[in-house]
């Protein structure tokens, strides 16, 4: 019982993580219709900026809002730079795009910080508390208060306040949020800032879990992809929640498949990913047209 | 002064040229329409006028040059374009595409009560008020475009063919209310249609495209009693 409770809380903290990141992606894809492969790389190369500012001696905490706020700023650098260009175009164009992003964040990551794997510290203390009769790492609830913290604020950054208004508008329909004076660019610019600032407070998160290196955020991406799948791509909600699934699930398999092990993980997001394509593309909360003509 | 003055207007798709040389003007406080036959160049020329599409020729409004302005400055500068299939922010509420039509005001009561003057205009969007606009009938999008371009409380309104596929007793619906606007808040408009009657019902001055060139313009009710319109446009 306590190993199941242990198992199942530790899988929604891990899977809180994967929806950060999924969350991130669907933000992009739905303002841009862009599936942005290079999410993982931006993510790990603020986490590896928050590495340099603890090397610098910088404080944690201070380190991981700098952070922040230089995720913020790449961000839009890149959408205005890279992604602008081909906005628009077709997806595969994009597609590639964000591959090329992803392998020049991932080589540049290694030109500047080296290839070697570090240790990164967590922000929540080493400490466990009794949930249920078993013991729960205050690592765990705490990512997964954050993630609710950071969903609540989005909510409210989207539905409470002008600059909300105006990227949901973009996403919508660009063309008409031009002839109300919306500016569409500056709007992606910002909607490509706050994912890449999600995006970089799951890096910073899972960094402690796993280790630090270039390559850290690869496999965390699939996972992440599976669950903005299972989710429907489009909704934020669904990202969340299908972390959640995919979270739990991977947690649940490992500790009680044999056969599957922590070698065989990787199979859960890939089999979540290939069944919902086939059963129900639009995911859990994927949004089917309902617009009248 | 005319508060639009076109001269000379070229745009077109592409290779494609539709518009070769349109010049007309809107007065302030007037209702001008354009009317004439589908392919004319009539989206075209309110969509070379509000920047959306490229185009050569001198723009003037309010007396400043807009040639080559982007269609958010254009919008900033007090032109709502009403688009052809209205421009629904489907997924949003009706409350947010009217939000969305404000958008560049900063005044937050003076919004509040324009909001509340349009659904005085239209009650059906009242009801709906909190619904997702993809949900409403076609009439009532059409209401809920014009609506919109009215909340940026703007100089121009632009109105790209209200009456397509709508059917004819909400189209008289819709033309009644654009009519009481005009009228009673002063609003300019230029209208675009393809149904000449309709067009002329409500407009001060009006100009027929043909194949992207203005063949006729006029005082609308001398219009209505030229022959060439009547047998052409009109159905005689």
């Amino acid at each position: 019982m306590e190993e199941l409770i242990q198992t199942i809380v530790d899988g929604v903290a891990i899977g809180s993580l994967y929806g950060a990141l999924a969350l991130a992606v669907v933000l992009i894809f739905r303002s841009t219709g862009i599936v942005n492969f290079a999410q993982g790389e931006m993510a790990m190369f603020s986490t590896f900026v928050a590495w340099g500012l603890l090397q610098a001696d910088v404080p944690l905490g201070l380190a991981v809002v700098m952070t922040l706020g230089i995720a913020f700023l790449g961000g839009m650098a890149i959408e205005r730079i890279l992604i602008r260009p081909v906005e628009g175009s077709d997806p595969l164009t994009m597609a590639v795009v964000t591959l090329g992003l992803f392998i020049l964040l991932n080589s540049a990551a290694g030109w500047i910080w080296g290839f070697e794997t570090r240790s990164f510290p967590s922000i929540f203390p080493d400490d466990s508390v009794q949930l249920a009769g078993a013991d729960v790492a205050v690592e765990s609830l705490g990512i997964v208060a954050l993630l609710l913290a950071v969903v609540g604020l989005l909510y409210l950054l989207f539905q409470r306040t002008k600059i909300g208004l105006a990227v949901r508008a973009v996403s919508v329909n660009p063309e008409s949020s031009r002839l109300s004076g919306i500016s569409v660019g500056r709007t992606l610019m910002i909607g490509w800032g706050i994912a890449a600032m999600v995006g970089a407070l799951a890096g910073i998160l899972i960094a402690p879990r796993l280790f630090l290196d270039v390559n850290f955020m690869g496999g965390v991406l699939i996972y992440s992809f599976a669950a903005a799948t299972l989710g429907g791509f489009d909704s934020p909600f669904g990202a969340v929640v299908g972390g959640w699934v995919i979270g739990v699930t991977e947690n649940l398999a490992s500790t009680y498949v044999d056969f599957i092990g922590s070698d065989l993980k990787i199979l859960v997001p890939l089999t979540v990913i290939l069944a919902v394509l086939l059963i129900r593309p639009s995911g859990l909360f994927g949004s089917h047209e309902v617009a009248r003509a | 002064m005319s508060l639009l003055e076109v001269s000379d207007l070229e745009a077109g798709y592409g290779d494609v040229t539709v518009l070769r040389g349109v010049s007309f003007a809107v007065e302030e406080g007037q209702v001008a329409a354009i009317f004439g036959p589908n392919g004319a160049g009539k989206t075209t020329t309110l969509k070379a006028v509000s920047g959306v599409l490229r185009q050569r020729g001198r723009v003037t409004f309010a007396g400043k040059s807009i040639a080559g302005a982007s269609p958010e400055r254009v919008a900033r500068m007090g032109i709502a374009h009403v688009p052809e299939g209205r421009g629904t922010f489907a997924e949003l509420t009706v409350e947010d595409n009217l939000r969305i039509g404000g958008y560049r005001r900063r005044d937050g009561e003076g919004m509040r009560q324009d909001m509340e003057r349009c659904f005085e205009y239209f009650p059906q969007l009242a009801e709906r008020r909190r619904q997702r606009a993809g949900n409403l009938s076609g009439g009532e999008q059409q209401m809920l475009a014009v609506a919109r371009g009215l909340m940026l409380r703007p100089r121009l309104l632009m109105l790209d063919e209200p009456s397509l596929g709508l059917a004819p007793v909400l189209t008289k619906e819709v033309f009644g209310i654009l009519g009481t606007i005009a009228g009673e808040e002063g609003m300019t408009v230029l209208l675009v249609e393809q149904n000449a009657r309709l067009a002329l019902g409500l407009a001060d001055y009006a100009y027929v495209l043909e194949a992207g060139c203005i063949v006729l313009s006029g005082e609308a009710k001398q219009m209505k009693e030229e022959q060439a319109v009547q047998q052409t446009y009109l159905g005689f």
